[in-house]
């Protein structure tokens, strides 16, 4: 199990040259809209390219909107879910779930700690990917000290079952001094954020490594392409 | 029989031994070049007995009676070793193998699992194509030790396998009729090493592109041949394992829930990655097989397939396993 992994987009994973270990925990941050949702699906794509079972967590918006997405990037679906490779989670819907994974009731973060990690226990023995999408949305309706709480406890158990997690955060949701200290607890942070070059609007991504720092934080351009998902604009082409 | 024809008989068995053998190790065209050699036999014979033999009919069954007939100075139809059977346009044979001079060959060729073109086949196969101007194939049934018999078909055949027809002829290269060319392991991967280094991005729909659009023709051509899409399917795998991909097989086809799992066993693109780092990890790396089976599923299933390689023995196992649905399916 000593196997590194990537994100699945080239730019970003010619920046970690080394890869990431599973178990690792990577907090994507940014503006509604910009891309986040495409990079979940592109960490989905590679983790199935891999051969590892990859878990999705719905929480902004029902789970047929993924199933959707990777379909339009030209993803056989029906042939990952049916293998039980691909797992949607439904935890959108706060009541009756047509889906086959749900989390229901999303009232009490200990109960929603538990729904996931019961769900992670039946794969166990995989490689898993994990993505949360997004995370803040389920956060809302609680203190700091729960949050903090939660999510000390979930990371560490996440890390030690050696999943790799990826939890999605929208900007303007949380408060921002609980999301610096919340991004912490991670060890790789990407930010992406829309911007202005050259006078006209663009989008940034940035990588971070918590700990150490040894990824170049330097922000970089990027477009989204509609068959190759998010492309990372190199600097020569900056013109 | 005296000793000398005894001799003869014995390396004309050996001779097409030694053809069997050979071809074995022929990467293309092996039965056909065998069945050529067979054929073109029967043909010799034939031009030296034209004028005993006037077939009359044009029924298959009455011109292969009329050809025994002509050349045996034994009437192997008399003395019980052949009976001819008509159903439809096939001939059926049953030849008593005590009688039969190709024996050795046939059973030698039989144990070691060698291609085996019976060569009294060949000869009906040679009369049959020049009376009635279609080209028709053979097949036999292994020997039966209980009767003592080997039973044979002849039938016209729906198509030949491209790749079954390579010619070199002075400096080019030809695969049915169409200028070729043989790739190296070395100038595939360079191929790949070179899009990986300029777009890595773009590399797996680069193959699975190239292998759904080349793959087209010959899907179509299958659909236009065949009955049934298991046989379809059945003559593009022969194709793509002719041309090197590996060998393919069916392992479940559902036509109404528009759903096929197929195995490849050697890949060829396992293979061609091995040593090279073509990706950051290892990962499912048959795509151009991918796009292959795409064109051929979505073509003989006569609705869009979606067509993913859940399995690779790149990463582990010994075959790679392809999972397709349909796209309407996937969009429920
Ligand atoms: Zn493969």
């Amino acid at each position: 199990m000593s196997r590194r992994c990537f994100f699945g987009v080239d730019g970003l994973d010619q920046i970690i040259p080394q890869g990431m270990d599973y178990g690792t925990q990577i907090l994507v941050s940014g503006d509604t809209g910009v891309g986040k949702t495409v990079l979940a699906g592109q960490f989905l794509l590679e983790g199935l390219l891999c051969g590892d079972t990859c878990i999705y967590v719905a929480c902004d918006e029902p789970p047929a909107v993924m199933r959707r997405h990777l379909r339009d990037y030209k993803v056989g679906v029906m042939a990952y879910e049916n293998a039980e490779q691909l797992i949607l989670v439904d935890a959108y819907e706060e009541e009756e779930s047509s889906e086959k994974y749900f989390i229901a009731n999303q009232y009490s973060l200990e109960k929603y700690a538990v729904m996931e990690r019961l769900l992670l226990q039946r794969f166990a023995g995989r490689r898993l990917r994990l993505v949360v999408d997004s995370l803040s949305t389920l956060l809302i309706p609680f203190t700091q000290e729960e949050i903090l709480e939660f999510h000390r406890n979930r990371l560490k158990f996440l890390r030690k079952s050696g999943v790799l997690t990826m939890d999605i955060m929208v900007d303007g949701v949380l408060d921002q001094r609980l999301m610096t200290i919340a991004g912490h607890l991670y060890n790789v942070t990407v930010r992406m954020k829309f911007g202005v070059f050259e006078g006209r609007p663009d989008r940034m991504i940035q990588v971070g490594k918590v700990k150490s720092g040894k990824f170049d934080a330097v922000p970089r351009r990027f477009g989204i392409s509609p068959v190759f998902g998010i492309i990372i604009y190199a600097a020569d082409m900056e013109v | 029989m005296n000793n000398t024809a005894e001799l003869y008989q014995r390396i004309i068995n050996f001779i097409y031994l030694s053809l069997s053998e050979t071809i074995a190790k022929i990467p293309f065209g092996g039965k056909y070049l065998l069945e050529e050699v067979t054929r073109k036999v029967g043909e010799h014979i034939l031009q030296e007995n034209e004028n005993k033999y006037p077939p009359g009919s044009k029924r298959p069954v009455d011109i292969c009676t009329a050809y025994l007939k002509a050349i045996g100075a034994a009437d192997p139809l008399q003395i019980g070793a052949i009976e001819l059977q008509a159903e439809g346009m096939d001939v059926l044979i049953t030849m008593t193998q005590e009688n039969c001079i190709y024996r050795y060959y046939c059973e030698e060729a039989v144990k070691n699992g060698l291609i085996f073109c019976c060569p009294r086949l060949g000869a009906l196969q040679s009369v049959l194509a020049n009376t009635l101007g279609t080209t028709y194939s053979t097949e036999m049934e292994l020997f039966d030790q209980k009767t003592g018999k080997c039973k044979g078909r002849l039938f016209p055949i729906k198509r030949r396998l491209r790749s079954e027809m390579v010619h070199s002829s002075g400096n080019t290269l030809t695969l049915a009729g169409e200028r070729a060319i043989l790739f190296t392991r070395d100038v595939y991967i360079s191929l790949l090493a070179a899009i990986r280094d300029y777009a890595p991005f773009i590399l797996k729909k680069v193959l699975f592109e190239a292998g759904y659009r080349s793959c087209l023709p010959l899907a179509e051509e299958a659909l236009a041949f065949y009955n049934t899409a298991e046989e379809a399917l059945d003559v593009c795998f022969e194709e793509l394992k002719n041309c090197g991909q590996g060998r393919l097989e069916l392992v479940s086809l559902d036509k109404k829930a528009g759903h096929a799992v197929i195995r490849c066993y050697q890949s060829f693109e396992v293979d061609a990655v091995k040593g090279i780092k073509l990706y950051r990890t290892p990962r499912v790396s048959c795509d151009l097989l991918r796009g292959e089976l795409s064109a051929c599923l979505s073509v003989i299933l006569g609705c869009q397939m979606v067509c993913m390689e859940m399995k690779c023995a790149a990463m582990e196992g010994d075959y790679c396993e392809f999972h397709a649905y349909s796209e309407e399916e996937e969009k429920i």
